[in-house]
C-alpha cells in the first residue's frame, strides 16, 4: 500500500515536470513561430538557438518586485491566479499520454475535464473583481460571458465523440480510433470542438478579455512578479491541455506506424501548438458582438446538428 | 476509518460554509463559501461511490450557476450589507413560517436517522451508479419526469428571452 501511494506521487511528480517544461518550451515556440511568421528573428540571444530563454524568463518573474495594488481586496487578489493555475494542471491528471503513461484512467474521465475546467473561469472572474479598477473588470466580464458561451457547445461538440466511442474514459476513446480517427468520422465536430477550444484558451481571434489595445492587459492588468507568472503558466498549460485534447479525441491519440506512442503523441500535439501559432499569426480580432452571435447562433444550432446526426447515424448502421 | 473522518471534515467544511453564506455582510464571501460548501457536497457524494452525480454536481452548480450569482454582484456591484430588514408585520409572518419549516425538517431527520449507525456507507449504493446504467434508468423509469423538467426548462428559456426583449 505504501509503495503503491509512492509510486504515485512519483509518478504525478515526473508528469507535472513533464508538462511545465512543455509549457515552458511552449512559449519559447510561440516567440520564435511569431517571430518567423512576422519576418524578424524572435529571441535568439540566450543560449543555442534561444533555447534558455523561458528559464531567464522564470527568473526574471521571480526577482520582480511582487506588488498587490492598495485598494485590492488582498485574498481573493492573491486566490485567483493560484485557482486558474490549480484548476489547468488538476486537468491533467486523467490526461494520458501514450498507453500507459497517465496518473489515472477513470471511467467519467471526460465529465471530470469538464468538471475541473469550468472552475478556472473563477480565476479570471475573481482577478478583475478583486483588482478594483475598470479595466480589470471589463477583463473579468468578458471573460465570463465567453467561457460560458462556449463551453456549451464544446461539452455538445464531444458527446459526438462519446457517441461513436460509446465510453467516456480517455485511454478507449484512444484504443477506439485504432482503424480511423474521429477526425474523419467527426469533421464538423472537429471544426465546432477547434473553434471553441480557442475561445476557451483565450486564443487570438477569441482573446477579447485581454485585448491590449482597449483593456491594457484584461484582468491581469494589476498583477506583477510571479502572481502574473502563475496566470501566464496557467494560460499555456491551457493551450497545452487544448492541444492533448484535440490528439486524443479527434487525432488519433498515440496511435501512429513505425515510432513509438509517446514521440508520436507529443509529434500531434505540437503540430497542433503550431497550428494554433498559426492561427493566431493569421487572423485578426473578431468584435465581441460577433464573437456572442458567432457562439449562440451559428455553432451552437451546428453542435445540435452534429449531435443529432451522429445520434442517428450511430443507431441506424 | 479514513473514510469517517473524510466524511466527518467534509460534513463541518459544508455546515460552516452554508452558515458563513447567510451571516457574512460581504456578498463576495458568501457566493465563494457557498462554492466551498457545493465542492464540499460534491467530495460527500465521491465518498458514497456516486463519482457521476459529484461531477455533475460541480459540474452545474459551481460550473455554471455560482458563475452566474457572481457576475450579476459583480455587474450590480453591491456594497457590503448586513441583516437589516425592516420589521414589518410581513417580516414577523416569514420567519414564522421558516421558523416552523426548519422545526418539521429537524424532528422529520431526528424520526428517521435515531439509532442509525454511520458505517458502511459505500457498500449501501447500488453498484449501478455508472453512466451508462444512469442512462437507461433516466430514459426508461424516469422518462415522464424527464420529459416533464425540460418542459420546464424550456417555458423558463422562452419566458427569460421574452422578458430580455421587452
Amino acid at each position: 500500500m505504501i509503495v503503491d501511494i509512492v509510486l504515485q506521487i512519483v509518478k504525478i511528480i515526473v508528469i507535472f515536470a513533464v508538462i511545465l517544461t512543455c509549457v515552458a518550451y511552449l512559449t519559447l515556440m510561440e516567440r520564435r513561430c511569431l517571430g518567423f511568421f512576422q519576418v524578424r528573428l524572435g529571441p535568439n540571444r540566450v543560449g543555442p538557438w534561444g533555447l534558455f530563454q523561458p528559464i531567464a524568463d522564470g527568473l526574471k518573474l521571480f526577482f520582480k518586485e511582487d506588488m498587490t495594488v492598495l485598494h485590492a481586496n488582498k485574498f481573493y487578489f492573491i486566490l485567483a491566479p493560484v485557482i486558474s493555475f490549480v484548476a489547468v494542471l488538476s486537468c491533467f491528471a486523467v490526461v494520458p499520454f501514450a498507453g500507459n503513461a497517465y496518473i489515472i484512467d477513470i471511467p467519467v474521465a471526460v465529465l471530470y475535464l469538464m468538471a475541473i475546467s469550468s472552475m478556472g473561469v473563477y480565476g479570471v472572474l475573481l482577478a478583475g473583481w478583486s483588482s478594483n479598477n475598470k479595466y480589470s473588470a471589463m477583463g473579468g466580464y468578458r471573460a465570463t460571458a465567453q467561457m460560458i458561451s462556449y463551453e456549451i457547445p464544446l461539452a455538445l461538440a464531444l458527446v459526438g465523440v462519446l457517441i461513436l466511442s460509446g465510453s467516456m474514459s480517455i485511454v478507449d476513446i484512444v484504443n477506439s480510433q485504432n482503424g480511423m480517427w474521429y477526425i474523419v468520422k467527426q469533421p464538423l465536430g472537429f471544426i465546432i470542438f477547434l473553434i471553441c477550444i480557442l475561445a476557451e484558451t483565450n486564443r487570438c481571434p477569441f482573446d477579447l478579455y485581454e485585448c491590449e489595445n482597449e483593456l491594457v492587459a484584461g484582468y491581469q492588468t494589476c498583477y506583477s512578479s510571479m502572481k502574473f507568472g502563475l496566470f501566464y503558466i496557467g494560460e499555456y498549460a491551457h493551450i497545452f491541455l487544448a492541444c492533448c485534447l484535440i490528439t486524443l479525441f479527434y487525432l488519433g491519440g498515440w496511435n501512429g506506424p513505425v515510432l513509438p506512442a509517446l514521440a508520436w503523441f507529443f509529434i500531434k500535439v505540437f503540430f497542433c501548438a503550431f497550428c494554433f501559432i498559426w492561427i493566431r499569426a493569421t487572423y485578426p480580432r473578431v468584435r465581441y458582438d460577433q464573437l456572442m452571435n458567432l457562439s449562440w447562433k451559428v455553432v451552437l444550432p451546428l453542435a445540435f446538428l452534429n449531435l443529432i446526426v451522429t445520434a442517428v447515424i450511430k443507431v441506424m448502421f | 476509518m479514513i473514510e469517517q473522518a473524510v466524511f466527518w471534515m467534509l460534513g463541518a467544511v459544508m455546515i460552516v460554509g452554508a452558515l458563513g453564506v447567510i451571516l457574512l455582510p460581504n456578498t463576495i464571501n458568501s457566493v465563494m463559501l457557498l462554492l466551498l460548501s457545493m465542492l464540499a457536497l460534491a467530495g460527500i457524494y465521491v465518498l458514497m461511490g456516486a463519482h457521476v452525480v459529484a461531477l455533475f454536481q460541480i459540474i452545474i452548480y459551481i460550473g455554471a450557476v455560482l458563475v452566474l450569482f457572481i457576475y450579476v454582484i459583480m455587474l450590480l456591484n453591491l456594497k457590503e450589507q448586513g441583516l437589516k430588514l425592516p420589521m414589518q408585520t410581513f417580516t414577523y409572518i416569514i420567519s414564522g413560517f421558516s421558523l416552523g419549516l426548519l422545526v418539521v425538517v429537524v424532528w422529520l431527520f431526528w424520526q428517521s436517522l435515531w439509532g442509525t449507525t454511520f458505517t458502511g456507507g459505500a457498500g449501501n449504493l447500488k453498484a449501478s451508479a455508472t453512466v451508462h446504467q444512469l442512462a437507461v434508468d433516466l430514459f426508461s423509469q424516469h422518462i415522464l419526469i424527464f420529459e416533464l423538467t425540460s418542459v420546464l426548462l424550456l417555458v423558463a428559456a422562452i419566458g427569460a428571452i421574452i422578458i430580455s426583449k421587452k
